[in-house]
């Protein structure tokens, strides 16, 4: 391919940008790719630290509350989150570069890519939000119970407002995250249109 | 070759190009080494399988694009939406043509330009600034040769506007 560069030619301009190449060693590729690699999986710390923070919390009230029903639900919802914690940052946590990935094309990359973030998104009720709706429910049936007068079964309608917003909170986040994932499947369609012209 | 010896060798040849591609993917001067070093990991590991069935430049351009790409879906949280080259082919988008610019201005444009692009067209209008044809660009990111000269020919026009100068670039 013959190139005649002129002055402002963008190609050009591009091209001779003052760059640095770094330098490593067989051996400190092969170090930092170790690291790499524990730094890939500490991405979702953070994101995971709300869930940590809650356990010590349902911890105490597991020792602290006198009811087994109460406490069943404390330790549920420990267990929930201990579950979701590890879906985090084994299942929906940021992989690192496949080493295949020199096979494959961009557009296959990108498609294969999104593809695995929509259907985590999709599946959020699955892993993120089932494994705590034991627990919740368990928990809040052993703490509005006592309260429920048995002479008045009307009582269980002063539950309602907790068990709709608990509903609600579901609700909103399975939604946001359809239509983060409806997002995505309109990207990959547009991949596909793309790549069939 | 071996793994290293691959890795070498690409390091060599196209270090440079991996440096100018990591600048348009991350505008961020800070963080920019960050990505350079994890596209020479990507590279390093991918090519204990490297089986020779698309040449040297074809797999490296693939690994680099893709490396980047994964960094940027994971690092893209409250940005500007990414555009399209259709989006920036339009005469209304506020973008004025000068005669002349300076070297630096022009170049930190057409770094703007390109770093507001989705994946695929920045893929495209990298190679392109890389000096590939269409075939190549078409191996590369896995669009048609026909698809990436209609994308290289609407870059010209893009290009020619903001910079205000008569296209030539051989595809």
């Amino acid at each position: 391919m013959a190139n005649e560069y002129s002055s402002d030619d963008p190609i050009e301009i591009w091209q001779s940008q003052p760059v640095e190449p770094i330098t490593m060693s067989m051996a400190e590729i092969r170090s930092k790719a170790v690291k790499f690699e524990g730094q890939i999986r500490s991405r979702n710390y953070r994101e995971t630290m709300v869930a940590i923070v809650m356990i010590p919390i349902f911890l105490l009230f597991a020792h602290f509350f006198t009811s087994p029903l109460s406490r069943a639900g404390a330790y549920l919802i420990v267990a929930g989150l201990l579950l979701v914690i590890y879906q985090m940052n084994v299942k929906a946590a940021p992989r690192r570069v496949p080493e295949d990935n020199g096979l494959q094309n961009c557009v296959a990359f990108h498609r294969r890519e999104l593809e695995r973030q929509r259907d985590l998104l999709r599946s959020i009720a699955l892993w993120y939000l089932g494994p705590l709706i034991p627990g919740i429910v368990l928990f809040s049936i052993a703490v509005i119970a006592p309260k429920i007068r048995p002479d008045h079964p009307a009582d269980w309608w002063r539950a309602l407002p907790a068990l709709v917003i608990a509903a609600a909170w579901f609700w909103f986040t399975i939604r946001l995250n359809r239509r983060a994932a409806d997002h995505l499947q309109r990207t990959i369609d547009e991949l596909d249109r793309i790549a069939g012209e | 070759m071996g793994q290293d010896e691959l890795y070498r060798e690409a390091a060599g040849s196209y270090g440079a190009a991996m440096e100018r591609l990591a600048g348009a993917y991350e505008a961020r001067a800070d963080r920019r080494s960050d990505l350079v070093q994890e596209i020479h990991i990507a590279l390093w590991r991918s090519f204990a399988g490297f089986d020779g069935r698309c040449s040297l430049r074809t797999w490296v351009y693939r690994v680099a694009h893709n490396a980047a790409t994964s960094y940027v879906m994971r690092q893209r949280r409250n940005n500007a939406p990414l555009v399209t080259l259709e989006d920036l082919d339009t005469p209304s988008n506020g973008v004025s043509a000068e005669v002349s610019v300076d070297r630096a201005r022009a170049l930190e444009r057409l770094l703007a330009l390109i770093q507001r692009l989705k994946p695929l067209d920045r893929q495209v209008i990298l190679s392109y600034l890389e000096g590939m044809d269409a075939v190549a660009i078409g191996e590369i990111t896995g669009i048609s040769a026909g698809n990436a000269a209609i994308k290289i020919h609407r870059i010209k026009q893009i290009l020619t506007r903001q910079f205000h100068q008569g296209g030539r670039h051989g595809e």
